[in-house]
């Protein structure tokens, strides 16, 4: 079960706010919790019981980890925890490990968030070591760290003690449900009308044989994976977050309209933050102390940007996408490089994250890079019918669409946050929502779900 | 301000959701939602558990069919010509479902395996669907996809079947009468005449000659059949489609039909069903449209006898094949459960003809599984 499913919104959700607003104050992480191993449970009772053993495991491990933090037993015991937590991840997402062809494996239904659910455990066992938060004894209260079901499938990722701080601010209240469903229901258009629309002007360059594109098909496609991979990462962590708020728990968000960014450096400090953020947190922050040249806290921080990329695919283009990203970011720490002016740092920006994500959407490395090769008029065609009826269909939402994914739309809320304009379009909000959740269910309709997903994180 | 606003939010979607909820559940409680027969597995392992409600959920969604006519009649306002993988254009819808073709794994070896089993004639006829003949009506992308490979699909797996079985090229003959209302406009499948038209060739085949497209009483059963393309959008600009029945008065007469539904419910009927004129599904009136398995015995008196195993596209075409056999009958792969023994014995027809469309070719398994039967038996 997916949050973009006529099942979740109008069967699982409405029963789920029901049941948690008539339980006592007291008992609501409790209520929450039985909600989230139902939502588990979805993906088929062996999934939730693999998961459910993994909770388990972080639970005695984190308390053994506290207690032997500074002994040898402390280091093993975490050592142990955290490769047992992204085996499992292997486990399930990578696609070619020997073995992984028998029945078993492909009769278990994929647990969409299990990456989500391994970074915040990974992330909780090493800030337990650290000391940056205590283990916790409250098993209800872990569980529900890893697996509570609005922030189970793509998000929002936070620490534990972020998590401790937003759980005890719980604010469940009419006001934060109409909140939260304001921004589940923007996630939701996000995903159905941004996502899954230009995911078919990118299916139907992909369908085209490399060696006949032109050079405008390519750029077309190009940039609706672009803006494909923004809507549905974002669309999902805002469904997420809206369904925190719905539920009284006030997650931040994930994106900032990264895409036009100015700067590489830029575009990864609005791009997936708390995913970006774990990375940092976790790895750079741990390797940066025995990094003492600079050239090599550039290399560390091209790998770790690798790190995160081969996250998103799980294969070698992921990592390479990752490493190219990094790279630049890193390149940017140049003098000569920081004095560029403001639009040619947008337009290298645009056009590195427009090749990583080529390379990103590839099934092989080769493969990207024939495709480049047709972005630069390789196949001496600039443009064909193809191109010019898929601009004539989709010029108008790739428009909207790099409009409000970048900075711009950004800025004209802000100006909007200024002016008159502010309130009415906060009295006209609630039928905006409305309006856009009853187009959704429109378009959600024939098929039950918008079940189309990119990366299953 | 703020705070009011979201107030007045979380009444008006909660409200929304709410009344939805409760109207789909009313619609539930009426009609139920089928479980997955392997239910403990299903719950435990893959998931299709909560599929299948999903999937029933989804059935039972309140005004399903308003809400799909709704994103129909949204997409064709903004410009959209593709809703629900369907191709909406003024002449016909069409089906654009963006995959690659390539038939089922394993088909040409089962029906290899099948000709090799039995001492009678094999014949294949693989039909294209409508996006396959009118390709050119998609755009170019889609057109590709749809006419070269539905095309490919049917010549990869004619050149598999190598001796043993005879083909018939129903894609050139429909190609060169595509002028013609051969398919429906509303639906994937051909018309009586599109049916028709590969008959003159394959009866040809079968040792007949086919009778005179004069000589046949031609009656429009109804004239508002909307087809399976139609009810994935609830929403189109060209008319509905006519369906037609075909009738040789002065030739051999239907003396008995009997069916078999997927339920193993035996039953006698008509050639044509012509209460299903005004039910759901008008497609029904063709002969054994229905049914698992269907039995037509004629006054013809030359004791031969066909096997017909086919998919959605052979009940059209069934009612020319009367005038030449003294028995047909006619099995559907997708609704039989079991071998094909339990229904007929393949010995005791001197001729099999194979007439599935493209699709079914592509996606469904079921020729391969009751053939794997067959081989097992």
């Amino acid at each position: 079960m997916i949050y973009s499913s006529l099942l979740f919104i109008y069967g699982f959700f409405p029963a789920a706010l029901l049941l948690y607003s008539v339980t006592p104050r007291l008992h609501r992480e409790k209520t929450m919790l039985v909600l989230s191993i139902i939502f588990c449970c979805s993906f088929g009772l062996f999934t939730a019981g693999i998961l459910t053993l993994s909770i388990l495991l972080n639970y005695v491990a984190g308390r053994i980890t506290e207690r032997f933090s500074s002994g040898a037993a402390g280091k093993a015991v975490l050592c142990l925890i955290i490769l047992a937590d992204i085996a499992v991840m292997f486990l399930f997402r990578a696609d070619d490990l020997p073995g992984k062809t028998g029945e078993l494996f492909l009769s278990i239904a994929y647990p969409l968030g299990i990456s989500f659910f391994t970074l915040s455990a990974v992330g909780y066992q090493l800030d337990v070591f650290r000391g940056r938060c205590s283990a916790e004894h409250d098993i209800i209260r872990f569980s529900l760290y890893l697996i509570m079901f609005p922030k189970l499938i793509m998000g929002p990722l936070v620490s534990y003690g972020n998590y401790l701080r937003i759980s005890g601010r719980r604010n469940f209240s009419i006001g934060s449900i109409g909140g939260g469903l304001a921004v589940f229901v923007r996630g939701l258009v996000k995903k159905l009308i941004g996502a899954d629309l230009l995911y078919m002007l990118y299916s139907a360059v992909r369908s085209t044989d490399t060696g006949e594109l032109s050079a405008l098909s390519a750029w077309l496609g190009a940039a609706a994976y672009l803006l494909c991979v923004y809507f549905e990462l974002s669309g999902f962590s805002d469904m997420g977050t809206g369904l925190g708020r719905c539920f009284g728990y006030s997650f931040p968000a994930a994106f900032r309209h990264p895409v036009l960014s100015s700067r590489i450096t830029k575009f990864l400090s609005r791009w997936h933050m708390q995913v970006l953020h774990w990375f940092r947190r976790y790895i750079l922050e741990e390797i940066f102390p025995y990094t003492p040249h600079r050239w090599l806290k550039a290399l560390v921080t091209a790998a770790v940007c690798g790190m995160a990329g081969f996250l998103y695919t799980f294969t070698p283009n992921g990592m390479v996408c990752g490493l190219i990203i990094g790279a630049a970011a890193a390149a940017e720490q140049l003098p000569a490089v920081r004095r560029l002016p403001r639009a040619s740092g947008a337009a290298y920006t645009f056009i590195i994250i427009l090749f990583s994500g080529v390379i990103l959407s590839g099934d092989t490395i080769t493969g990207s890079l024939s495709y480049m090769l047709a972005m630069l008029g390789s196949n001496h065609s600039l443009a064909d019918s193809l191109s010019l009826y898929l601009l004539g269909s989709y010029v108008l939402i790739l428009i909207i669409g790099f409009f409000v994914s970048s900075e711009l739309m950004r800025r004209s809320l802000q100006r909007v946050r200024r002016s008159r304009l502010y309130y009415i379009a906060l009295a006209a909000e609630p039928v905006i929502t409305l309006a856009f959740l009853a187009l959704c269910t429109a378009m959600m309709s024939y098929s039950g779900s918008s079940a189309m997903l990119m990366f299953k994180l | 301000m703020k705070r009011i606003t979201d107030a007045i939010t979380a009444i008006l979607v909660c409200g929304f959701v709410l009344l939805i909820t409760a109207a789909t559940a009313l619609n539930i409680i009426k009609g139920g939602i089928a479980l997955p027969g392997s239910g403990i597995s299903a719950l435990l392992s893959d998931g299709s558990f909560v599929r299948s409600i999903s999937s029933g959920f989804t059935d039972s969604f309140t005004e399903r069919l308003e809400w799909i006519s709704a994103d129909a009649r949204i997409g064709s306002a903004l410009g959209e010509s593709i809703v629900n993988g369907v191709y909406m254009t003024d002449e016909r819808l069409l089906d654009a479902e963006n995959t690659p073709k390539k038939a089922f794994p394993g088909t040409a070896s089962a029906v290899l395996g099948f000709a090799e089993r039995y001492d009678g004639a094999v014949y294949f006829a693989a039909i294209p669907t409508s996006a396959g003949v009118y390709g050119e009506l998609l755009p170019e992308y889609l057109s590709t996809l749809s006419t070269n490979t539905e095309k490919q699909v049917i010549d990869e797996l004619y050149s598999q079947l190598e001796t043993g079985v005879r083909k018939i090229d129903a894609y050139n003959i429909l190609k060169m009468v595509s002028d013609n209302y051969i398919y429906f406009r509303t639906d994937n499948k051909w018309t009586g005449y599109g049916a028709y038209c590969v008959y003159r060739t394959v009866v040809q085949k079968l040792g007949f000659q086919p009778i005179a497209y004069d000589k046949y009483t031609i009656e429009h059963l109804t004239d508002s059949f909307c087809g399976e393309l139609y009810s994935k959008t609830r929403y189109m600009k060209c008319k509905p489609d006519i369906i037609d029945i075909y009738e040789y008065t002065g030739g051999a007469e239907v003396t008995e039909c009997t069916a078999i539904d997927s339920d193993g419910r035996e039953y006698s009927c008509e050639l044509y069903d012509r209460s299903a004129a005004q039910g759901e599904d008008m497609y029904n009136i063709y002969p054994g449209a229905v049914s698992a398995y269907f039995r037509i015995k004629t006054t013809v008196t030359n004791d031969r006898r066909l096997l017909v195993i086919g998919d959605d596209f052979a009940p059209a075409f069934l009612p020319f094949l009367v005038q030449h056999y003294s028995e047909i009958v006619m099995l559907s792969p997708e609704k039989i459960s079991g071998g094909i023994t339990q229904y007929a014995d393949p010995d005791d027809f001197e001729q099999t003809l194979f007439l599935f469309g493209a699709d079914t070719l592509c996606q469904s398994g079921e020729l391969v599984r009751l053939l794997d039967d067959v081989k097992e038996e």
